[in-house]
């Protein structure tokens, strides 16, 4: 079989059809079912997230895996505190950073890229999209404004996240993400960014003896910065 | 990946007596089994959850064209491509053309099943690729030449001292046999892999028809790190990974980690839809997805749909006594534990894979963790139906148990040999027992047998005129 | 003493293989507290096995023969009483599911099997668990089988009834919901396997430092037993019933 052959538009129709011809014969009928109207996101059982502050839930669950978090009022106070976090525990000054933060009050000794990360990228800055309650953990849509490699490259990742984002289950998050991509209405799925990433915490591995080691790939501590304002 | 499923006796036997490995079990199996107790015990909610993801499994399953048809015509809008298999060979034969189109030197792998079941390794390296797997487990795997033997902790059967020679015999270096020291050197010898790879392969836990998405769950960010920086992204998944919405998704992500790892969440979830945008400063020019039949279809027709379910957690594994006693490589394929005893013998043959449903003592503790509600216990009992039904079983069995059969449908002459063995057993037993019984030396090896006391209870009951 | 008139009633007593040949104290025990708890107890005399070694071997065919005879046996009777989970697993759950498409018998195996009982199930929820009157002044453990336990959810039962017994105290051991590695034919076809499976569960057993082990099968005991007697341990062995209805004063199961 020549190397182009599996590509070849025939042949993969053919394939296409059997597997699916497969499909039909073996759940007994010959043809596609008739195709639900645009159906509702169905209500599956939820967690119950009963707590009234989805900012203290959401740190707790974070903390709890290994982030560390902080609360601030602003974005502004939001860079004070990373620059002091900094300095305190011996970190590098970030090199990256999400455009839309480019903006902020660094200091004028922090130069920040916005590009992609590269294999020499100890520490970047991003901005979440969203925060979800029930787990504790990050949302993030890559984008031209925010590269998925400042996710998982850099050893220090430090991420600043607006309290109202943080929403009380994943539902809400589909939700507004819904609503995100297609603000005036629209099909929402035309403009689906390339990844949707969701982070937990540090990058963590049992795969040793099952000890949980952080750090095995992806960034070694991960703070998150919320701000209220 | 070879199949060894022939060789299962032999492989636990020596398992059995592999110290290293019952070392690596013994620190494995209370890990798991706490874990998961722990993280199901936080969620009030996880029957519920469980009753729901079987019952929207089947009806997806029920409708699975139409909604792989979906998925197709997502990826396509987001400009990723979707690629049908009718078996392994044909999944090989596409990802070969995928990279060879794409003038790849080097491979990098996320964890996928997928892969090891289509024997996809092999395959690259025989193209002259260079391929690394990506997983820290399966990295120490693919270094050791070994498969994996847990499918979520494919190095699960390794100590640390053992992997720190593996590393120091590939890397050339003097590792600390500490789990730190290990994981360090790790990363920072597939940092450079994933710079330089020319193509990333993943599997994908879920595929969602709403958005085309393909969705990884990992814990080291090594499947993000292989999709993100290689200019071709290829995912292989079964065609039974497609959900409806996203909404689906996360019913079953809520169910994943936990029954896993007993997490809440495993720290990486990725939707990825299509390659990068134009504008995007980074991922992949290529998205590319394989959709793998393999007998999947097939096994919606029969029995075994339910089988299909099954969304590779691993819990029935960490909870079956038999693999905590001779770990995953004695299954001698692709899956072990209780799904494997179910979906080896369909996909490598009922006959090739005999013993794997039969070395079950049907406990069900499998199908109680199930985080689907697969009943393992009466799958793994439909295989022996089924192998029964193919004449496989060893032919002493198959005579012993006709000749049973016809003895339990005639009471008189039933109750007849019962009296006869119970009389010559009871002139065995000495203090109450037997401790050599020719003929029963399987049980007499290891136990005493129990000796009866000469009476029946039917005939002590029946002298006494008890009743009729 | 009197009746209450929901227990005034004949009981099928189905005497399991296993305990028919080597334990029939079991079978008089388990009638004996099934006739203090105000029951008539008659065990049908053409009754054979109930055909779990066929079904778990992969002989459908022959476990829907003896399904239909044990149905004929005992479908007359206000209740099917076995002193076995594993037995009556097959019985309530088997049957049905072996004899769904058969128009005949589909009725008649679930209505067997919405009447059959596991004998400690039996008294503890269908009442009689008051008249035990039995003393029996050993530490003992109890295992749990997984039929029982998994299929038709025996757990408290067994406690509750071996909490009324005088002089008796209940330890519990260390995983107690792992297999012991019996698993009917497993033990034969898969011998290591089933001895390493034995020994870690004999192990926790005797870290409780029980002298007795009780169970409610009597396969899982004999290979527990079996297994406790090669190594030469100082435990006894007995079924629940036996010591709940006062029978357990002779030797343990394998000792003389």
């Amino acid at each position: 079989m020549s190397a182009s052959a599996p590509l070849d538009p025939a042949l993969a129709a053919r394939r296409r059809d059997t597997v699916l011809g497969a499909i039909r014969r073996n759940l007994g009928r010959d043809t596609a079912p008739p195709a639900p109207e645009a159906p509702l996101p169905p209500a599956h059982p939820r967690l119950a997230v009963p707590d009234e502050d989805l900012v203290q839930r959401w740190r707790e669950r974070w903390d709890a895996r290994g982030g560390t978090s902080a609360l601030v009022p602003t974005k502004e106070a939001a860079v004070e505190h990373l620059v002091a976090w900094c300095r305190e525990h011996d970190l590098p000054a970030p090199s990256h950073a999400a455009r839309p933060l480019l903006e902020l009050p660094w200091p004028a000794d922090w130069h920040l890229d916005p590009g992609p990360a590269g294999i020499d990228t100890q520490s970047a800055v991003s901005l979440a999209f969203a925060g979800i309650a029930e787990v504790g953990n990050l949302a993030f849509l890559s984008g031209p404004a925010s590269p998925v490699t400042h996710l998982f490259v850099p050893d220090n990742h430090f991420i600043l996240l607006e309290a109202a984002a943080i929403v009380r289950h994943f539902e809400d998050l589909w939700q507004r993400l819904r609503h995100h991509l297609a603000p005036a209405g629209g099909d929402w799925r035309e403009r689906l960014p390339r990844t949707l990433n969701f982070v937990a915490g540090p990058s963590r591995t049992g795969d040793v003896e099952q000890t949980i080691q952080l750090g095995a790939h992806g960034p070694r501590r991960v703070h998150v910065v919320i701000f209220t304002d | 990946m070879q199949i060894r499923t022939r060789e299962f006796v032999p492989r636990a036997t020596f398992a059995l007596h592999d110290p290293n490995l019952q070392r690596a079990l013994a620190n494995a199996a209370g890990g798991f089994i706490g874990k998961r107790a722990k993280a199901v015990a936080e969620v009030p909610e996880f029957e519920a959850l469980r009753e729901a993801a079987r019952v929207r499994k089947d009806e997806i399953l029920a409708e699975l064209d139409l909604w792989l048809e979906r998925y197709e015509e997502r990826v396509r809008a987001v400009g990723g491509q979707v690629h049908w298999a009718r078996d392994a060979e044909e999944a090989r034969a596409i990802i070969r053309a995928l990279c060879a189109r794409a003038g790849a030197k080097t491979v990098a792998k996320g964890k996928s099943m997928v892969s090891e079941e289509i024997g996809l390794n092999e395959a690259l390296a025989t193209d002259g690729l260079e391929v690394i797997e990506t997983d820290l487990g399966e990295y120490i795997v693919q270094l050791a030449k070994e498969p994996p033997s847990h499918i979520i902790a494919p190095a699960v059967h390794k100590t640390k001292e053992q992997v720190a020679e593996l590393f120091a015999e590939h890397h050339g270096t003097t590792p600390e046999p500490t789990v730190p020291g290990l994981v360090t050197e790790a990363r920072e010898q597939l940092r450079c892999q994933f710079f330089r790879t020319d193509v990333g392969i993943t599997g994908a836990n879920f595929l969602i028809a709403e958005t085309g998405a393909s969705v990884i769950v990992t814990n080291e960010g090594n499947g993000d790190l292989t999709q993100t920086l290689a200019r071709v992204h290829i995912v292989t998944a079964g065609i039974e990974k497609v959900v409806p919405t996203l909404e689906d998704a996360t019913l079953f992500l809520r169910l994943l980690a936990r029954s896993a790892t007993g997490q809440d969440s495993e720290t990486y979830t990725t939707y990825s839809m299509g390659p990068r945008r134009a504008d995007d400063p980074d991922g992949p020019q290529e998205y590319h997805v394989v959709l793998v039949d393999n007998g999947r279809s097939r096994m919606l027709g029969g029995p075994w749909r339910e089988m299909l379910r099954c969304i590779r957690c691993g819990a029935c594994m960490n909870h079956c006594p038999v693999y905590g006693a001779i770990g995953g490589h004695a299954y001698g394929w692709v899956y072990p534990g209780p799904m494997g005893s179910v979906l080896t013998p369909l996909f490598v043959g009922l006959d090739t894979a005999y013993d794997l449903p039969n070395a079950c003592t049907l406990n069900g503790r499998c199908g109680e963790v199930c985080p689907v509600k697969i009943p393992l216990p009466d799958l793994i009992r439909e295989v022996r139906h089924a192998q029964q039904r193919d004449g496989l079983h060893p032919p002493a069995e198959q005579r012993a148990k006709a000749l049973w059969r016809r003895a339990a449908e005639r009471p008189a002459l039933y109750h007849g040999l019962e009296r006869l063995a119970v009389r010559l057993l009871a002139t065995l037993g000495q203090n109450g027992r037997i401790r050599r019984l020719p003929g029963l030396s399987a049980w007499t090896d290891a136990r005493d047998l129990p000796a009866p006391a000469g009476r029946t209870f039917l005939e002590l009951w029946h002298a006494k005129g008890r009743d009729q | 003493m009197p009746l209450p008139p929901d227990r005034a009633g004949t009981v099928g007593l189905f005497a399991t293989c296993l305990m028919n040949a080597m334990r029939p104290n079991i079978g008089f025990a388990a009638a004996q507290l099934l006739e203090d708890a105000g029951w008539r107890v008659e065990v049908p005399r053409e009754q054979t096995c109930c055909g779990q070694p066929a079904y778990n071997g992969g002989d459908e065919d022959a476990a829907r023969a003896l399904a239909r005879r044990t149905i004929a046996q005992f479908e007359a009777f206000d209740a099917l009483v076995a002193p076995s989970g594993s037995c009556l697993a097959t019985l309530k759950h088997d049957y049905p599911r072996l004899l769904r498409d058969d128009p005949l018998w589909a009725g008649r195996a679930q209505a067997l099997a919405d009447k059959s009982w596991e004998l400690l199930t039996f008294l503890h929820e269908r009442g009689g668990a008051e008249r035990i009157r039995s003393r029996f002044p050993h530490r003992v453990v109890y295992h749990d089988s997984c039929s029982g336990l998994r299929q038709l959810g025996i757990r408290e039962a067994p406690r509750a009834l071996l909490a009324r017994v005088e002089g008796l105290t209940l330890i519990e051991a260390e995983d107690r919901e792992v297999c012991c590695g019996f698993g009917g034919t497993f033990s034969v076809k898969y011998p290591a396997l089933s001895e390493r499976l034995a020994e870690n569960k004999v192990q926790r057993l005797l870290a409780t430092r029980a002298e007795v082990v009780l169970g409610g099968d009597l396969g899982c005991l004999l290979h527990l037993a079996g297994r406790l007697a090669r190594i030469c341990a100082p435990v006894r062995v007995y079924h629940t019933v036996e010591v709940l209805a006062g029978l357990a004063d002779g030797p343990g199961i394998g000792q003389a």
